[in-house]
């Protein structure tokens, strides 16, 4: 094995049993560890001195969501300005993204632009589609109903220049 | 099947070039798609009028990154605070944590503290906060999230005891 870049994503939430009851009924995931205070010298030494935060974990088929309410420091979550940004989004595999969203909008998210089709772009839209959302506190994530691989077949296929080793895109 | 969040993290980076060779060196990803510049279209809705990006995946043995490099608008990537931010960090799992900084800060990357094992048990997984040339979070585990999951159990009922 050399890396499995799966293993969590980390969002700051204002508020986590409201964040974890959306990742829950959102997108099905599972509080598998329920949230805790934790303070002391080991989480200061991560995160600062003074640093009391609460943290759980909500898993998923594939991956998990950590989520973190700072009680100290407490500041807003600043908005998801994906230009501004520096970690803009995550990507989430659903089976189909229309009623993925419906549950996410039911949950208190909301979808960021309407759904869209993959390559829909060039003029070779292909039958997958994507929405970019947000979760109660502005979080942003993407719904997409083919895995990453298929994602980068898709890529290449309509992009012949995508290919690794092909014509230079830079 | 079920949802899976293992499809891409995205991250804003000012040198697409550099980002790859850290993310190819550093972790071992493949480039998929080379940086390809992408605009217009849809592109508009998801960045505003006028974003030009370029954009490219590299993919590892189960995830992958997502690099943007916006060409318009060209803002300053922000420097991670982990307290202030939304998005923090993503977890990356590996086979050996003290190999793999080895290897992140050979490629340019660094360690935001100390290795230290998970709850502060000797026997348990190692973890490290990194970061790679942008001051992108990412950390370090020598265990699944699974795995992760039961240490973290173990650490809470800790808490629960007086001593």
């Amino acid at each position: 094995m050399e890396a499995r870049a799966d293993h969590h994503v980390a969002l700051r939430v204002s508020d986590i049993d409201r964040s974890a009851r959306f990742y829950e009924e959102a997108l099905g995931g599972r509080l598998v560890a329920a949230p805790i205070l934790r303070e002391g010298p080991y989480i200061e030494a991560v995160f600062g001195p003074g640093v009391r935060v609460k943290v759980c974990h909500v898993a998923f088929a594939a991956n998990a969501v950590e989520l973190w309410q700072f009680l100290e420091p407490a500041g807003p979550i600043p908005p998801a300005d994906q230009t501004a940004l520096g970690m803009m989004h995550f990507g989430v595999t659903v089976d189909d993204v229309p009623k993925a969203l419906a549950r996410v909008e039911a949950a208190g998210g909301r979808a960021r632009f309407p759904v869209k089709r993959l390559g829909g772009n060039t003029g070779a839209a292909t039958s997958a589609q994507f929405v970019y959302c947000e979760d109660p506190d502005g979080n942003v994530f993407e719904l997409i109903d083919v895995t990453h691989p298929e994602t980068v077949r898709l890529i290449i296929e309509r992009n012949p220049d995508a290919a690794p080793g092909g014509k230079d895109a830079r | 099947m079920g949802v899976s969040l293992d499809h891409h993290v995205a991250l804003r980076v000012t040198d697409i070039d550099r980002s790859i060779g850290f993310w190819t060196e550093a972790l071992g990803g493949r480039l998929a798609t080379p940086p390809a510049l992408r605009s217009g279209g849809y592109f508009d809705d998801l960045f505003g009028p006028g974003a030009q990006v370029k954009i490219c995946y590299i993919l590892f043995d189960a995830g992958a990154v997502e690099l943007f490099e916006f060409v318009e608008p060209r803002q300053a990537v922000p420097p991670s605070t982990q307290t202030g931010d939304g998005l923090m960090h993503f977890g990356v799992t590996v086979e050996d944590v003290a190999d793999a900084l080895r290897r992140v800060e050979a490629a340019g990357g660094r360690r935001r503290l100390e290795i230290n094992h998970m709850g502060g048990r000797e026997d348990a997984p190692r973890f490290v906060y990194c970061e790679d040339p942008d001051g992108h979070v990412f950390e370090l585990m020598e265990a699944t999230n699974v795995q992760t999951v039961e240490q973290i159990l173990k650490t809470i009922a800790g808490l629960d005891r007086p001593d």
